[in-house]
């Protein structure tokens, strides 16, 4: 069997060039079949879809698809009210400890089937009472719901067990309402949901294409009418530059998550059709964790030094160039608007204070300039922090070399995710850098009481999945209990303002600094998102309109307006906040015309005359070489 | 005997497999919960419902149990959906786009460095050898987002990545197929300029061994034409790139971090990082299992493959 192999090759190669010929024209034949004559909406996010099951799903991305086919019973604004959404009003009862909903009338599920109390009541026995209980009671709810009841059609009843501060958020905001005729069918705990996931949200599911995107239509039926746009493209992307780089080709017309870098704010700003904006209500804090059961962490006085040696500003300016502001000592930040305390703020960096206490606690410097502890052993630490991220390396050494200016030792070890949290879990570490996205949309309760408790701080050695500062005080732990407890919104915001106190006079965790909730998208094609909620929310989605002025202004102020009388009119016993802490958006376009896209350029131009000028100087020196 | 060592080889790999990711420090459990904010009663359950709490035997037995039987498991990630199901979605992208890749990089190198090797001292030859060097030496990211800014987002012939048009409706199967190719066109050349390098600079230097040879000598004096020529002289130096090109095969189903990350194109590679990082335990068993598989069969195939090209070459005692 002789093969020829040199004709072989050619052909094969014949056959490469065709493909490649096929492939440069399709762009040309593709034309009519990409943009469909309907109002399509993009969307990019990354590329993490675990599931469609909202009771069970985890990841994100996947959590915003699931939020634009489910609703919940009320929506959570950022300025912290409760408005009316499946619900069309809502009533606490602080004394009978009941919560009451009435649903919207005529509320149907995508499938057609109309949307009624039983729905509730179905969705809420499936994670208090049901077998899939213990896997569905993530929040162990079971302790203060006592149970749900159905007053008519569309009026359901929560009766509370004992009081429970954050009962409207999970009851209202966290939870959405499940269609009974479908989930009575299967396994809650083990249902995927990916072929036809039926909810009742603006947007029904349409298809999944692994690897490249979601695609979502228009809800004919959505009790507030039918979005604007008839089609919702979720883009799926597997790297954030290349998110970016879509979004400024304009293949994208927003972003999901605030994952905009505040490197490249500059370079998309200077396309007049994008915009940037800084999401209100939220943020992502970045933090320092001391282990407080190890010496000499466990010296308030000591925490307190380390809390003067630092310079929270200079981080902010050099890491963050600027888009984000030096975090509260007290934990919760200015984001969560009228739960914030602020009396409460952050130590300035002073270098002397911070020496004095060291003094004082005898620990002297050595002959190396650090410090030494009465039994002698050197004040050298390590700062742990997870790999990848260059923020989080960066602001530990910014922070590690600060430290060394009061005679403090430390270095910054960069672990992977896993091994940094088993190691901070059992308590095997000096100081964590860790990160925290915060939101007004999630109840205080949640980034407090798991973290301070000292219910939540087993010893050393055993692992602590949230207090793993291991900070133990009896005085916060009568305060968060109190905080969990107290129905008065008024009452209980007096006590998460003394949790600040406590938490900004103990440190059992130093806060460093907030980072801006980034977020961007495209004004050519679209108009009538909604900042203040954020561009690609639930709220704004429904009214984003293809670019035709008159209509937009049109459904955004009826929406608005609707929202607005609804709240106004019923009796909400539950605070609503008038004032909201606005974090003012950054001054941008700081550096001159031309900026990183120049660069850029320059660089390739520079490379590729480099690399074609080796060349030729290597065929000039070879040829000489072989005709000598 | 050779099938029987790879048997012997098979099954080592089966509990290194298993062994491996387990001995990385972490629980998955709590990484999940830690990243998406769990409260920890959903960790204790995980914990419960994933076995990490039971002895190392039993956990074996599960996942030898799920490696031969059915659907691997359940992936900690991307519970409820079964470890076969995530990886049926991106097998066949990795195999097309790797498949591909696999096939011009072999193509191109060989043709070039035969080239090269035929003509050698002379200017192609400097221009093939120096390009080829230059090209290897460029780091492989770096170059695909020069092509991707370059090509796609400069000058928008290509897309930005992913495997196809996303949201498209297609009116025929060509469509679709168009649609793959230019979604493929990008990734396919990138890879196949970082990659073909070594292929061509083994080829030629293959070619310029053999052409020294005693029959190649012959043959001028016998008065053979100069293609018969080559062709005997390709045939002969065909051997080491293919045997390159086998170990190249053998990754296939591992895919390409890097590609698939930059491209956006659905694929194992990706899925493996982020399951490394996740300590998704199911995920990498089955991943590495298949890894290790397709490496074993891949080496076999080029075993015999030598023997076809070169009759010099038999296993086996029969004489």
């Amino acid at each position: 069997m002789r093969v020829d192999s040199l004709k072989g090759l050619n052909r094969l190669y014949a056959l490469a060039i065709i493909i490649s010929l096929i492939t440069s024209i399709a762009p040309y034949t593709l034309n009519d079949i990409v943009r469909a004559q309907i109002t399509e909406l993009r969307i990019g996010m990354p590329d993490q879809i675990d599931n469609f099951n909202p009771l069970i799903g985890t990841f994100a991305a996947a959590g915003f698809i699931r939020s634009l086919i489910y609703d919940t019973l009320l929506y959570v604004y950022t300025n912290g009210t409760y408005g009316p959404w499946l619900a069309e009003s809502y009533s606490v009862d602080q004394g009978k400890l009941a919560l009451m909903f009435k649903l919207r009338p005529n509320l149907k599920w995508h499938d057609g089937a109309p949307l009624t109390s039983s729905d509730v009541i179905f969705t809420f026995d499936l994670i208090l009472r049901s077998n899939y209980s213990d896997k569905l009671d993530k929040w162990g709810l079971r302790k203060y719901i006592a149970n749900v009841t159905a007053v008519d059609d569309r009026t359901v009843v929560f009766q509370l067990s004992q009081p429970f501060a954050p009962a409207l958020f999970y009851i209202g905001a966290l939870i959405p309402i499940l269609p009974k005729h479908i989930w009575s069918q299967v396994d809650p705990t083990t249902f995927k949901n990916m072929d036809n996931p039926v909810g009742s949200g603006p947007f029904k599911f349409y298809r999944y294409t692994p690897g490249v995107s979601i695609e979502l239509v228009a809800n004919p039926d959505f009790f507030l009418g039918r979005p604007s746009v008839d089609k919702i493209t979720v883009v799926l992307f597997k790297s954030t530059d290349t998110l970016m780089l879509a979004l400024q080709k304009g293949d994208i017309d927003a972003i999901t998550a605030a994952t905009v870098a505040p490197e490249l704010v500059p370079l998309l700003i200077r396309d007049p059709n994008i915009r940037v904006v800084t999401l209100e209500g939220s943020g992502i804090i970045r933090w320092i964790g001391f282990n407080n059961d190890r010496y000499p962490f466990n010296i308030r006085e000591f925490r307190e030094a380390i809390a003067y040696a630092i310079d929270k500003e200079a981080i902010v300016k050099t890491v963050m160039l600027g888009y984000g502001y030096p975090a509260s000592d007290g934990w919760i930040q200015p984001v969560f608007g009228i739960w914030y305390n602020p009396n409460v703020t952050y130590r300035k960096q002073n270098i002397t204070r911070s020496n004095e206490i060291l003094d004082s606690l005898g620990f002297k410097p050595g002959p190396d300039g650090i410090r030494v502890t009465p039994n002698g052993t050197r004040l050298s630490f390590t700062i742990l922090t997870i790999s990848g991220i260059t923020e989080f390396e960066r602001s530990a050494e910014l922070v590690a070399s600060q430290l060394r200016k009061v005679g403090i030792e430390a270095k910054v070890v960069a672990q992977a995710l896993g091994t940094v949290d088993q190691l901070e879990g059992v308590g095997d570490f000096h100081m964590g850098f860790m990160g925290l996205g915060m939101s007004i949309t999630t109840d205080l309760d949640w980034y407090l009481y798991e973290r301070f408790h000292s219910s939540q701080a087993p010893p050393i050695g055993v692992y602590a999945p949230r207090n793993w500062a291991r900070y133990r005080n009896p005085d916060m732990d009568r305060l968060l209990d109190l905080e969990r407890t107290t129905m008065d919104p008024k009452v209980r915001r007096e006590i998460i303002y003394e949790i600040q106190n406590l938490i900004a006079r103990d440190l059992p965790v130093l806060t460093l600094y907030v980072k801006y909730s980034l977020t961007a998208y495209r004004t050519d094609r679209f108009a009538g998102w909604n900042e203040t909620e954020g561009p690609t929310t639930k709220v704004s989605l429904i009214v984003v309109s293809l670019k035709k002025p008159l209509i937009i202004t049109e459904t955004a102020t009826k929406v608005l307006t609707q929202v607005q009388t609804i709240v106004g009119t019923q009796t909400i016993q539950t605070m609503v906040p008038t004032t909201i802490v606005v974090v003012s958006t950054p001054s941008v376009a700081t550096s001159p015309a031309g900026g990183a896209e120049l660069v850029f350029n320059s660089w390739v131009t520079l490379a590729i005359v480099i690399i074609a000028g080796i060349i030729l100087i290597m065929i000039m020196s070879r040829r000489r070489v072989s005709s000598s | 005997m050779r099938a029987l060592r790879s048997l012997i080889i098979f099954f080592v790999i089966i509990i290194l497999n298993f062994i491996l990711p387990r001995v990385m420090p972490g629980n998955p459990a709590s990484i999940l919960a830690n990243e998406h904010q769990l409260p920890p009663d959903t960790v204790r359950i995980l914990i419960k419902e994933w076995m990490l709490d039971a002895p190392l035997y039993e956990q074996f037995i599960a996942y030898v149990r799920s490696l031969f039987t059915g659907n691997w498991g359940y992936s900690y990630q991307y519970y409820p959906r079964t470890v076969l199901e995530i990886v049926m979605e991106r097998l066949p992208w990795t195999l097309l786009l790797q498949g591909t890749t696999t096939v011009t990089v072999g193509l191109t190198g060989i043709f070039l460095g035969m080239i090269a090797g035929w003509k050698r001292g002379k200017a192609v030859d400097s221009v093939i050898t120096i390009s080829a060097v230059v090209v290897y030496a460029i780091p492989y990211y770096w170059l695909a987002l020069l092509l991707q800014y370059l090509l796609s987002y400069k000058l928008g012939i290509f897309p930005l990545g992913h495997a196809l048009t996303p949201g498209a409706t297609y009116h025929s199967i060509l469509d679709y197929i168009a649609d793959v190719l230019w979604h493929m066109a990008l990734p396919v050349i990138a890879v196949t300029l970082t990659a073909y390098a070594s292929y061509a600079l083994v080829m030629r230097n293959a070619m310029i061994d053999l052409l020294g040879e005693d029959f190649v000598f012959l043959s001028r004096a016998v008065g053979l034409p100069e293609d018969k020529i080559m062709r005997g002289v390709v045939r002969n130096a065909l051997l080491p790139p293919i045997t390159m090109l086998a170990i190249r095969a053998g990754h296939i189903i591992g895919g390409s971090i890097i590609t698939e990350t930059i491209f956006s194109y659905p694929g194992l590679g990706y899925l493996i990082y982020q399951s490394i990082i996740y300590k998704d335990y199911p995920v990498l068993n089955a991943a590495f299992f298949m890894l290790s598989t397709t490496v074993i069969l891949a080496n076999l195939i080029a075993d015999f493959i030598y023997v076809l090209l070169d009759p010099r070459i038999r296993y086996g005692d029969k004489r």
